[in-house]
């Protein structure tokens, strides 16, 4: 992986610049005078080499010893596999891999990673240390990133009433219809409105069947928006590359990694969004049924033995018409 | 009103009357005209209501009517004939219960009902589910005697629960006006 081959000559002035560029002000131990390498591949979260290669990329925030691996930022760390801007350093291997590798951004500070609130350590249990109030923990609660779905099966008087009324309630509390099949309407409503809807339909008929389901999507948020960062970031050093690059071959090179990034990026942002409205907006779903008695037509026998009994009734009256 | 051809059999076939030969002359006369009267009476009516305010009459014939509000509810009015003679009690109770025991309707009330002529009548409000809609129906049920057999006249007015609720009581003072 860490082969180099000499491409082609390379003036001393641009590879100082590159470097310069790709490092960044804290990096200048990379140097000068090696020429030779043209190919450098950035390897970063290589499993071999270990601390002298420098391929992890690990730092501590909250105690924890966090490893910035392949997997969590595939964007930047995919980025050895095409040898871009290879000609560019002549650095030696290391140095340039240590230089060349984005500083992992800080953690956002975990609103309350589950994790967290099951942890047992010393003077971690309830009411043991400062902050563990009930207060606290109501707030730790409160950032939990959870999406809620549910489903209610309610029995009611008149249908297409509690379904109307339903569907009223939920547009008072900024919700909208999302799909309707029959007397089954499923609907998006504001999380915090949530669990006062379900008590809402309590209300308002007998409920047969009720599931909730919550989706705790912190870690999931969590690791995106780390992920998106650190694509973010190694998307910007290599626009930086990309301005000192004069060979086409590298021009193309760092422009093909650029349109994956971005492409990578818009995914994640994407996702991130999709999640959010996930967990802004709970999905409950509701099926409507009628608790006056079923029609039970001729349960005992087909016809009544008086012919005119069997020509009246409200069927025969709306297949009079 | 063109004559009744069972009264011009009567008039042309004085063998038929003749099997009448044993009463008294007097008698057939009276007989005679009781046979008339009955036969104009009871046959050849258009069948005749007064309709709600919301409703309009779209199909009336002797012996049947139909009418409809703009929403769709509906009544209507037929007759149908009895030899048997049944009397409105037994009619009633063979109508409740096939339209509750048979057919799975709610009783919801039961009441009696007169109409502009003085026929007794009873009166039903039943409910069922069709296709999870609430619908109802108020049904009068009318036994009108006549000289060779007896008349039921039914008439149904059906709507679902918000529409019937609204029109009940003018169909109700409907009802009474069938002639």
């Amino acid at each position: 992986m860490r082969a180099a081959s000499i491409s082609s000559p390379f003036p001393r002035r641009l590879l100082v610049l590159a470097l310069l560029t790709a490092v960044g002000a804290g990096c200048a131990s990379a140097q000068k005078s090696a020429y030779d390498p043209p190919s450098i591949e950035m390897v970063m979260g290589d499993a071999e080499g270990g601390e002298e290669g420098g391929e992890y990329e690990s730092y501590e925030e909250d105690g924890a010893t966090r490893v910035a691996s392949a997997e969590s930022a595939p964007g930047f760390f995919a980025f050895a596999d095409d040898e871009v801007a290879g000609s560019l350093f002549s650095a030696n291997d290391a140095d340039v891999r240590r230089s060349a590798a984005p500083r992992p951004p800080p953690l956002p500070k975990p609103a309350a990673v589950p994790e967290e609130s099951t942890s047992s350590g010393p003077g971690s249990g309830p009411g043991s240390g400062p902050g563990s109030g009930p207060g606290e923990k109501t707030e730790e609660a409160a950032k939990r990133l959870v999406i809620y779905t549910g489903s209610m099966s309610l029995l009611v008087p008149q249908v297409d009433k509690a379904s109307a009324d339903f569907l009223a309630h939920v547009d008072g509390l900024g919700g909208y219809l999302q799909s309707r099949q029959g007397a089954q309407v499923t609907v998006r409503i504001p999380a915090a409105q949530f669990f006062p809807t379900l008590e809402w339909l309590r209300k308002h008929g007998e409920v047969q069947d009720e599931a909730v389901n919550a989706a705790d999507v912190t870690k999931k948020v969590f690791d995106l928006e780390l992920r998106l960062q650190t694509a973010t970031e190694a998307r910007k050093r290599l626009l930086k590359i990309l301005e000192s690059a004069t060979l086409m071959n590298d021009i193309l090179a760092i422009e093909a990694q650029l349109r994956r990034l971005t492409d990578e990026i818009e995914g994640m942002k994407g996702e991130l969004r999709n999640l959010g409205d996930q967990i802004a907006f709970s999905t409950l779903t509701v099926q409507f049924y009628a608790n006056a008695p079923a029609p039970t037509p001729y349960p005992r026998r087909t016809r009544s033995r008086f012919p005119w009994i069997n020509q009246v009734g409200i069927e025969r009256v709306l297949n009079q018409f | 009103m063109a004559p009744l051809p069972a009264f011009d059999v009567a008039l042309q076939q004085p063998q038929v009357v003749s099997v009448s030969s044993h009463l008294s002359p007097r008698t057939s006369l009276v007989l005679m005209a009781s046979m008339l009267m009955a036969s104009l009476g009871v046959g050849g009516c258009v069948t005749t209501m007064t309709p709600p305010e919301r409703f309009l009459i779209v199909d009336q014939e002797e012996g049947s009517l139909r009418a409809l509000t703009p929403e769709d509810s509906k009544i209507i009015v037929r007759e149908f004939s009895d030899d048997s003679r049944g009397s409105l009690a037994f009619w009633g109770d063979a109508l409740k219960a096939d339209l509750l025991k048979n057919r799975g309707y709610l009783l919801i009330e039961e009441s009696t009902i007169v109409d502009d002529d003085g026929h007794q009548g009873l009166q039903f409000v039943l409910e069922t589910t069709l296709s999870g809609q609430v619908v109802r129906e108020l049904m009068a049920v009318y036994v009108l005697e006549g000289f060779w057999d007896n008349t039921i006249r039914v008439a149904e007015f059906v709507a679902d629960q918000e529409a019937f609720d609204a029109e009940m009581p003018a169909v109700r003072t409907a009802f009474t006006t069938i002639r």
